[in-house]
Protein backbone atom coordinates (compact mmCIF):
# COMPACT_ATOMS: atom_id res chain seq x y z
CA UNK A 1 0.00 0.00 0.00
CA UNK A 2 1.49 3.29 -0.94
CA UNK A 3 1.30 5.67 1.94
CA UNK A 4 3.43 8.53 0.30
CA UNK A 5 0.89 11.19 -0.60
CA UNK A 6 0.23 12.49 -4.12
CA UNK A 7 2.18 15.20 -5.14
CA UNK A 8 0.63 18.79 -5.49
CA UNK A 9 1.63 22.09 -6.60
CA UNK A 10 0.38 24.02 -3.51
CA UNK A 11 0.72 27.80 -4.98
CA UNK A 12 -0.48 26.44 -7.84
CA UNK A 13 -3.47 25.41 -6.80
CA UNK A 14 -3.80 28.40 -4.96
CA UNK A 15 -3.47 30.43 -8.15
CA UNK A 16 -5.63 28.79 -10.31
CA UNK A 17 -8.21 29.44 -7.66
CA UNK A 18 -7.70 32.90 -6.92
CA UNK A 19 -7.41 33.45 -11.22
CA UNK A 20 -11.10 31.93 -11.00
CA UNK A 21 -11.92 33.69 -8.13
CA UNK A 22 -10.43 37.38 -9.59
CA UNK A 23 -12.73 36.53 -12.74
CA UNK A 24 -15.55 36.15 -11.78
CA UNK A 25 -15.51 39.15 -9.01
CA UNK A 26 -13.81 41.16 -12.37
CA UNK A 27 -17.75 41.02 -13.99
CA UNK A 28 -19.42 42.73 -11.52
CA UNK A 29 -16.56 44.62 -9.17
CA UNK A 30 -14.03 47.19 -12.11
CA UNK A 31 -10.31 46.90 -10.67
CA UNK A 32 -10.33 50.52 -11.33
CA UNK A 33 -12.72 53.10 -10.66
CA UNK A 34 -12.84 56.85 -12.18
CA UNK A 35 -15.85 58.98 -10.86
CA UNK A 36 -16.07 62.51 -12.09
CA UNK A 37 -18.70 65.17 -10.28
CA UNK A 38 -21.46 63.15 -8.40
CA UNK A 39 -21.13 60.36 -10.58
CA UNK A 40 -21.77 62.34 -13.63
CA UNK A 41 -18.71 60.56 -15.77
CA UNK A 42 -18.02 57.07 -14.18
CA UNK A 43 -15.59 54.82 -15.72
CA UNK A 44 -15.64 51.03 -14.42
CA UNK A 45 -11.91 49.66 -16.15
CA UNK A 46 -10.64 46.09 -15.21
CA UNK A 47 -9.47 43.90 -18.31
CA UNK A 48 -12.72 41.52 -18.11
CA UNK A 49 -15.18 44.25 -17.94
CA UNK A 50 -14.66 47.70 -18.98
CA UNK A 51 -17.30 50.37 -19.04
CA UNK A 52 -18.02 54.05 -19.36
CA UNK A 53 -21.30 56.34 -17.68
CA UNK A 54 -22.09 58.86 -18.74
CA UNK A 55 -24.35 61.30 -17.60
CA UNK A 56 -26.55 58.28 -16.31
CA UNK A 57 -26.09 56.37 -19.52
CA UNK A 58 -24.01 52.99 -19.70
CA UNK A 59 -22.18 51.98 -22.49
CA UNK A 60 -19.00 49.90 -23.52
CA UNK A 61 -16.46 50.17 -26.21
CA UNK A 62 -16.82 47.43 -28.85
CA UNK A 63 -13.19 46.62 -29.15
CA UNK A 64 -12.60 47.16 -25.72
CA UNK A 65 -15.61 44.57 -25.51
CA UNK A 66 -13.19 42.27 -27.51
CA UNK A 67 -10.41 42.83 -25.25
CA UNK A 68 -12.58 41.77 -22.23
CA UNK A 69 -13.49 39.00 -23.42
CA UNK A 70 -9.75 37.89 -24.82
CA UNK A 71 -9.10 38.47 -21.11
CA UNK A 72 -12.28 36.19 -19.95
CA UNK A 73 -11.00 33.63 -22.12
CA UNK A 74 -7.51 33.77 -21.06
CA UNK A 75 -8.10 33.96 -17.63
CA UNK A 76 -10.52 30.69 -17.42
CA UNK A 77 -7.89 28.94 -19.16
CA UNK A 78 -5.10 29.73 -17.24
CA UNK A 79 -7.09 28.99 -14.18
CA UNK A 80 -8.16 25.63 -15.36
CA UNK A 81 -5.23 24.61 -16.79
CA UNK A 82 -3.08 25.83 -13.85
CA UNK A 83 -5.83 23.93 -11.72
CA UNK A 84 -5.19 20.68 -13.87
CA UNK A 85 -1.05 21.38 -13.96
CA UNK A 86 -1.11 21.36 -9.24
CA UNK A 87 -3.10 18.57 -9.33
CA UNK A 88 -0.62 16.66 -12.12
CA UNK A 89 2.98 18.68 -11.50
CA UNK A 90 4.59 15.89 -12.34
CA UNK A 91 3.40 14.10 -15.23
CA UNK A 92 5.44 14.54 -18.34
CA UNK A 93 3.02 16.84 -19.96
CA UNK A 94 2.49 19.46 -16.93
CA UNK A 95 5.43 21.50 -17.58
CA UNK A 96 3.34 22.37 -20.88
CA UNK A 97 0.86 23.43 -18.71
CA UNK A 98 2.70 25.26 -16.34
CA UNK A 99 4.20 27.42 -19.02
CA UNK A 100 1.12 27.95 -20.49
CA UNK A 101 -0.92 29.66 -17.89
CA UNK A 102 1.68 31.04 -15.42
CA UNK A 103 2.53 34.08 -16.85
CA UNK A 104 -0.69 35.73 -18.30
CA UNK A 105 -1.96 36.58 -15.27
CA UNK A 106 1.20 38.68 -14.70
CA UNK A 107 0.81 39.58 -18.30
CA UNK A 108 -2.52 40.54 -18.27
CA UNK A 109 -2.23 42.59 -15.23
CA UNK A 110 0.97 44.50 -16.72
CA UNK A 111 -1.30 45.47 -19.50
CA UNK A 112 -3.81 46.56 -17.36
CA UNK A 113 -1.36 48.92 -15.50
CA UNK A 114 0.83 50.05 -18.71
CA UNK A 115 -3.09 50.95 -20.09
CA UNK A 116 -3.88 53.20 -17.25
CA UNK A 117 -0.50 54.75 -16.85
CA UNK A 118 -0.93 55.73 -20.84
CA UNK A 119 -3.96 56.91 -20.20
CA UNK A 120 -3.00 59.45 -17.35
CA UNK A 121 0.31 60.32 -19.41
CA UNK A 122 -1.76 61.62 -22.49
CA UNK A 123 -4.38 62.90 -20.08
CA UNK A 124 -0.89 64.94 -18.73
CA UNK A 125 -0.43 66.41 -22.36
CA UNK A 126 -4.13 67.72 -23.10
CA UNK A 127 -3.56 69.58 -19.35
CA UNK A 128 -5.73 67.28 -17.20
CA UNK A 129 -5.17 65.77 -14.20
CA UNK A 130 -6.40 62.00 -13.61
CA UNK A 131 -5.51 60.36 -10.21
CA UNK A 132 -4.71 56.96 -10.40
CA UNK A 133 -5.84 56.84 -6.57
CA UNK A 134 -7.23 59.64 -4.67
CA UNK A 135 -8.90 62.90 -5.69
CA UNK A 136 -8.03 65.98 -7.44
CA UNK A 137 -9.68 68.67 -9.36
CA UNK A 138 -10.03 68.26 -12.83
CA UNK A 139 -9.89 71.70 -14.67
CA UNK A 140 -11.12 71.90 -18.41
CA UNK A 141 -8.18 73.46 -20.35
CA UNK A 142 -9.55 76.87 -21.56
CA UNK A 143 -8.96 75.89 -25.59
CA UNK A 144 -12.04 73.24 -25.11
CA UNK A 145 -14.30 76.15 -23.74
CA UNK A 146 -15.03 79.60 -24.25
CA UNK A 147 -13.66 82.64 -22.84
CA UNK A 148 -15.14 84.05 -19.66
CA UNK A 149 -15.70 79.94 -18.69
CA UNK A 150 -14.40 77.68 -16.77
CA UNK A 151 -15.51 74.39 -15.53
CA UNK A 152 -13.89 71.94 -13.05
CA UNK A 153 -14.88 68.95 -10.74
CA UNK A 154 -13.64 66.63 -8.26
CA UNK A 155 -12.36 63.48 -9.78
CA UNK A 156 -11.48 60.57 -7.84
CA UNK A 157 -9.69 57.29 -9.18
CA UNK A 158 -9.68 54.02 -7.00
CA UNK A 159 -8.42 50.40 -7.55
CA UNK A 160 -10.59 48.15 -5.87
CA UNK A 161 -10.46 44.40 -4.30
CA UNK A 162 -10.20 42.32 -7.67
CA UNK A 163 -7.08 44.13 -8.63
CA UNK A 164 -5.04 43.46 -5.83
CA UNK A 165 -6.50 39.93 -6.03
CA UNK A 166 -5.30 39.91 -9.56
CA UNK A 167 -1.42 40.72 -8.13
CA UNK A 168 -2.18 37.60 -5.34
CA UNK A 169 -3.02 35.59 -8.58
CA UNK A 170 -0.08 36.60 -10.48
CA UNK A 171 2.24 36.36 -7.91
CA UNK A 172 1.03 32.60 -6.91
CA UNK A 173 1.71 31.90 -10.28
CA UNK A 174 5.23 32.57 -10.69
CA UNK A 175 5.64 31.22 -7.29
CA UNK A 176 3.88 28.12 -8.70
CA UNK A 177 6.99 27.99 -11.78
CA UNK A 178 9.64 28.29 -9.01
CA UNK A 179 7.93 25.95 -7.11
CA UNK A 180 8.07 23.36 -9.55
CA UNK A 181 11.82 23.12 -9.52
CA UNK A 182 11.59 21.70 -6.11
CA UNK A 183 9.06 19.42 -7.34
CA UNK A 184 11.36 18.14 -10.27
CA UNK A 185 13.93 17.01 -7.47
CA UNK A 186 11.69 14.75 -5.53
CA UNK A 187 13.50 11.46 -5.98
CA UNK A 188 11.38 8.77 -7.73
CA UNK A 189 12.79 6.40 -5.22
CA UNK A 190 10.43 7.67 -1.79
CA UNK A 191 7.99 4.94 -2.08
CA UNK A 192 10.39 2.31 -1.94
CA UNK A 193 11.98 3.65 1.35
CA UNK A 194 8.59 3.77 3.07
CA UNK A 195 8.55 0.28 2.67
CA UNK A 196 11.65 -0.54 4.44
CA UNK A 197 11.66 -3.53 6.76
CA UNK A 198 10.64 -2.04 10.56
CA UNK A 199 13.94 -3.46 11.69
CA UNK A 200 16.03 -1.65 9.22
CA UNK A 201 18.12 0.53 11.37
CA UNK A 202 17.19 4.42 10.84
CA UNK A 203 20.29 5.84 10.53
CA UNK A 204 20.53 3.14 7.06
CA UNK A 205 18.15 4.86 6.03
CA UNK A 206 18.94 8.47 6.45
CA UNK A 207 22.93 8.00 5.83
CA UNK B 1 3.94 15.83 -25.19
CA UNK B 2 4.16 17.69 -28.32
CA UNK B 3 0.46 16.92 -28.47
CA UNK B 4 0.03 19.34 -25.26
CA UNK B 5 1.87 22.05 -26.75
CA UNK B 6 0.44 22.09 -29.90
CA UNK B 7 -2.99 22.10 -28.29
CA UNK B 8 -2.20 24.76 -25.89
CA UNK B 9 -0.85 27.11 -28.81
CA UNK B 10 -3.70 26.79 -30.67
CA UNK B 11 -6.11 27.32 -27.80
CA UNK B 12 -4.15 30.41 -27.12
CA UNK B 13 -4.34 31.57 -31.08
CA UNK B 14 -8.02 30.73 -30.61
CA UNK B 15 -8.63 32.89 -27.50
CA UNK B 16 -6.53 35.99 -29.05
CA UNK B 17 -8.34 35.88 -33.12
CA UNK B 18 -11.68 34.66 -32.30
CA UNK B 19 -12.87 37.66 -30.21
CA UNK B 20 -11.38 39.96 -32.77
CA UNK B 21 -12.24 38.52 -35.72
CA UNK B 22 -15.73 37.72 -34.90
CA UNK B 23 -16.47 41.84 -34.05
CA UNK B 24 -14.60 42.96 -37.30
CA UNK B 25 -16.63 40.55 -38.98
CA UNK B 26 -20.00 42.21 -37.07
CA UNK B 27 -18.65 45.36 -37.80
CA UNK B 28 -17.11 45.10 -41.15
CA UNK B 29 -19.64 47.73 -42.55
CA UNK B 30 -18.98 50.24 -39.66
CA UNK B 31 -14.89 49.72 -38.32
CA UNK B 32 -15.49 53.24 -36.88
CA UNK B 33 -18.14 51.87 -34.76
CA UNK B 34 -15.29 49.50 -33.36
CA UNK B 35 -14.33 52.54 -31.56
CA UNK B 36 -17.00 55.00 -31.65
CA UNK B 37 -20.50 53.80 -30.19
CA UNK B 38 -23.47 55.76 -30.79
CA UNK B 39 -23.32 56.70 -27.45
CA UNK B 40 -20.41 58.59 -28.17
CA UNK B 41 -21.51 59.63 -31.65
CA UNK B 42 -25.04 61.02 -30.49
CA UNK B 43 -22.81 63.16 -27.79
CA UNK B 44 -21.06 64.57 -30.20
CA UNK B 45 -23.59 64.87 -33.29
CA UNK B 46 -26.76 65.54 -30.42
CA UNK B 47 -28.74 62.76 -32.68
CA UNK B 48 -28.48 59.65 -33.41
CA UNK B 49 -28.90 57.42 -36.71
CA UNK B 50 -32.66 57.89 -36.71
CA UNK B 51 -32.75 61.39 -35.70
CA UNK B 52 -33.60 60.91 -32.26
CA UNK B 53 -32.01 62.57 -29.62
CA UNK B 54 -30.94 60.08 -27.45
CA UNK B 55 -28.22 61.41 -25.17
CA UNK B 56 -28.98 64.19 -22.62
CA UNK B 57 -28.31 67.51 -23.68
CA UNK B 58 -27.60 70.37 -21.14
CA UNK B 59 -28.60 73.48 -21.45
CA UNK B 60 -26.81 76.39 -19.56
CA UNK B 61 -30.05 77.85 -16.97
CA UNK B 62 -32.14 80.65 -18.03
CA UNK B 63 -33.36 83.41 -16.94
CA UNK B 64 -37.24 84.07 -15.84
CA UNK B 65 -38.30 87.04 -16.28
CA UNK B 66 -36.89 90.09 -14.45
CA UNK B 67 -34.91 90.21 -11.12
CA UNK B 68 -37.15 90.84 -7.77
CA UNK B 69 -36.06 93.67 -6.49
CA UNK B 70 -37.82 95.37 -2.73
CA UNK B 71 -36.42 98.64 -2.28
CA UNK B 72 -37.36 99.13 1.20
CA UNK B 73 -35.23 96.37 2.09
CA UNK B 74 -32.58 95.81 -0.68
CA UNK B 75 -34.10 92.38 -1.29
CA UNK B 76 -32.65 91.22 -4.48
CA UNK B 77 -34.01 87.66 -6.20
CA UNK B 78 -32.85 86.33 -9.82
CA UNK B 79 -34.51 83.05 -11.06
CA UNK B 80 -33.34 80.67 -13.06
CA UNK B 81 -34.60 77.85 -15.03
CA UNK B 82 -32.80 74.51 -15.24
CA UNK B 83 -33.89 71.25 -16.29
CA UNK B 84 -32.44 67.79 -15.74
CA UNK B 85 -31.79 66.27 -18.91
CA UNK B 86 -30.28 63.19 -17.03
CA UNK B 87 -31.62 59.92 -16.13
CA UNK B 88 -30.86 60.54 -12.39
CA UNK B 89 -31.39 63.07 -9.84
CA UNK B 90 -28.98 66.25 -10.03
CA UNK B 91 -28.33 68.44 -7.22
CA UNK B 92 -27.55 71.90 -7.26
CA UNK B 93 -25.01 72.50 -4.10
CA UNK B 94 -24.04 76.43 -4.54
CA UNK B 95 -24.89 79.05 -6.91
CA UNK B 96 -23.32 82.43 -6.66
CA UNK B 97 -22.59 85.50 -8.06
CA UNK B 98 -21.91 89.34 -7.50
CA UNK B 99 -24.25 91.89 -8.67
CA UNK B 100 -23.51 94.63 -10.60
CA UNK B 101 -24.86 97.63 -12.35
CA UNK B 102 -23.85 97.15 -15.49
CA UNK B 103 -23.56 101.29 -16.42
CA UNK B 104 -19.58 101.97 -14.27
CA UNK B 105 -19.88 98.04 -12.83
CA UNK B 106 -20.68 99.20 -9.80
CA UNK B 107 -20.92 95.99 -6.84
CA UNK B 108 -24.41 96.25 -5.62
CA UNK B 109 -23.94 93.17 -3.62
CA UNK B 110 -24.43 89.59 -3.62
CA UNK B 111 -26.75 86.90 -4.38
CA UNK B 112 -26.76 83.05 -3.39
CA UNK B 113 -29.17 80.23 -3.27
CA UNK B 114 -30.06 79.48 0.57
CA UNK B 115 -29.97 75.37 0.72
CA UNK B 116 -28.78 72.84 -2.19
CA UNK B 117 -31.79 72.17 -4.85
CA UNK B 118 -32.76 68.69 -6.06
CA UNK B 119 -33.71 68.33 -9.15
CA UNK B 120 -35.43 65.11 -10.51
CA UNK B 121 -34.83 63.71 -13.88
CA UNK B 122 -36.27 65.49 -16.22
CA UNK B 123 -37.83 67.89 -14.33
CA UNK B 124 -37.65 71.80 -14.69
CA UNK B 125 -37.38 73.45 -11.51
CA UNK B 126 -36.80 77.56 -11.33
CA UNK B 127 -33.81 78.75 -9.51
CA UNK B 128 -34.31 81.56 -7.01
CA UNK B 129 -31.18 83.17 -6.09
CA UNK B 130 -31.73 85.74 -3.32
CA UNK B 131 -29.64 87.92 -1.35
CA UNK B 132 -29.36 91.90 0.53
CA UNK B 133 -27.96 94.73 -1.97
CA UNK B 134 -25.82 97.35 -0.36
CA UNK B 135 -28.13 100.56 0.27
CA UNK B 136 -25.00 102.56 0.07
CA UNK B 137 -23.92 101.49 -3.16
CA UNK B 138 -27.24 102.36 -4.84
CA UNK B 139 -27.32 105.81 -3.10
CA UNK B 140 -24.04 106.16 -5.30
CA UNK B 141 -25.53 104.83 -8.04
CA UNK B 142 -28.16 106.61 -7.73
CA UNK B 143 -26.34 110.13 -7.30
CA UNK B 144 -23.56 108.91 -10.25
CA UNK B 145 -26.25 109.05 -12.20
CA UNK B 146 -29.23 111.45 -11.10
CA UNK B 147 -33.16 111.09 -12.67
CA UNK B 148 -32.90 107.32 -13.75
CA UNK B 149 -35.48 104.94 -12.76
CA UNK B 150 -33.98 101.44 -12.95
CA UNK B 151 -30.39 99.92 -12.79
CA UNK B 152 -29.54 97.49 -15.51
CA UNK B 153 -27.20 94.68 -13.61
CA UNK B 154 -25.39 92.40 -14.43
CA UNK B 155 -23.71 89.13 -12.79
CA UNK B 156 -20.20 88.79 -12.28
CA UNK B 157 -18.28 85.85 -10.59
CA UNK B 158 -21.16 83.86 -11.01
CA UNK B 159 -19.80 80.19 -9.30
CA UNK B 160 -22.17 77.23 -9.72
CA UNK B 161 -21.45 73.89 -8.31
CA UNK B 162 -24.19 71.35 -10.55
CA UNK B 163 -23.87 67.52 -9.96
CA UNK B 164 -20.27 67.74 -8.53
CA UNK B 165 -19.13 70.21 -11.51
CA UNK B 166 -17.93 73.54 -11.00
CA UNK B 167 -18.92 76.28 -13.37
CA UNK B 168 -17.37 79.63 -13.28
CA UNK B 169 -18.58 82.85 -15.66
CA UNK B 170 -16.80 85.73 -15.25
CA UNK B 171 -19.93 87.98 -16.51
CA UNK B 172 -23.48 87.18 -17.36
CA UNK B 173 -25.18 90.63 -19.25
CA UNK B 174 -28.57 91.55 -19.38
CA UNK B 175 -29.84 90.27 -17.03
CA UNK B 176 -32.65 92.76 -16.17
CA UNK B 177 -33.45 95.86 -14.49
CA UNK B 178 -34.00 96.54 -10.86
CA UNK B 179 -36.78 99.46 -10.57
CA UNK B 180 -35.46 102.57 -8.44
CA UNK B 181 -38.49 104.40 -6.41
CA UNK B 182 -39.38 107.25 -7.79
Amino acid sequence: MNKVGRSINWFGLSAGIITLIVLVISIYVPWWQLTIGQNLIKVNASPVNTNFGLFGAQFTIPLIWALNLISILTFTACGLVMLIYSLNPTKSYSKHLLVFSYKKPLYVLISFVAGLLAIVIIAGFLGMSIPLMGSATLTLPTQFISSGLSISALISGSFELPFYLAIVAAALCIAARIYHKNLGKIPKTAPETATLPTETPLTSVSG
Amino acid sequence: MDKVNIALTILSMVIIIGPLAGLAYVYRDNLVGLVVPPQIKSLVGGVDSVGTQSQPQFQTPQLVGQPQYNAQTGALTVSFNFTNPLTNEVSIDKLSAEVESEEGGVSLGHISINQPIQIAPGETSIINVSGILNQNAISQFEAQNPGVNGINISLANLNADVAGINVHMNQVNNVGQLQLPG
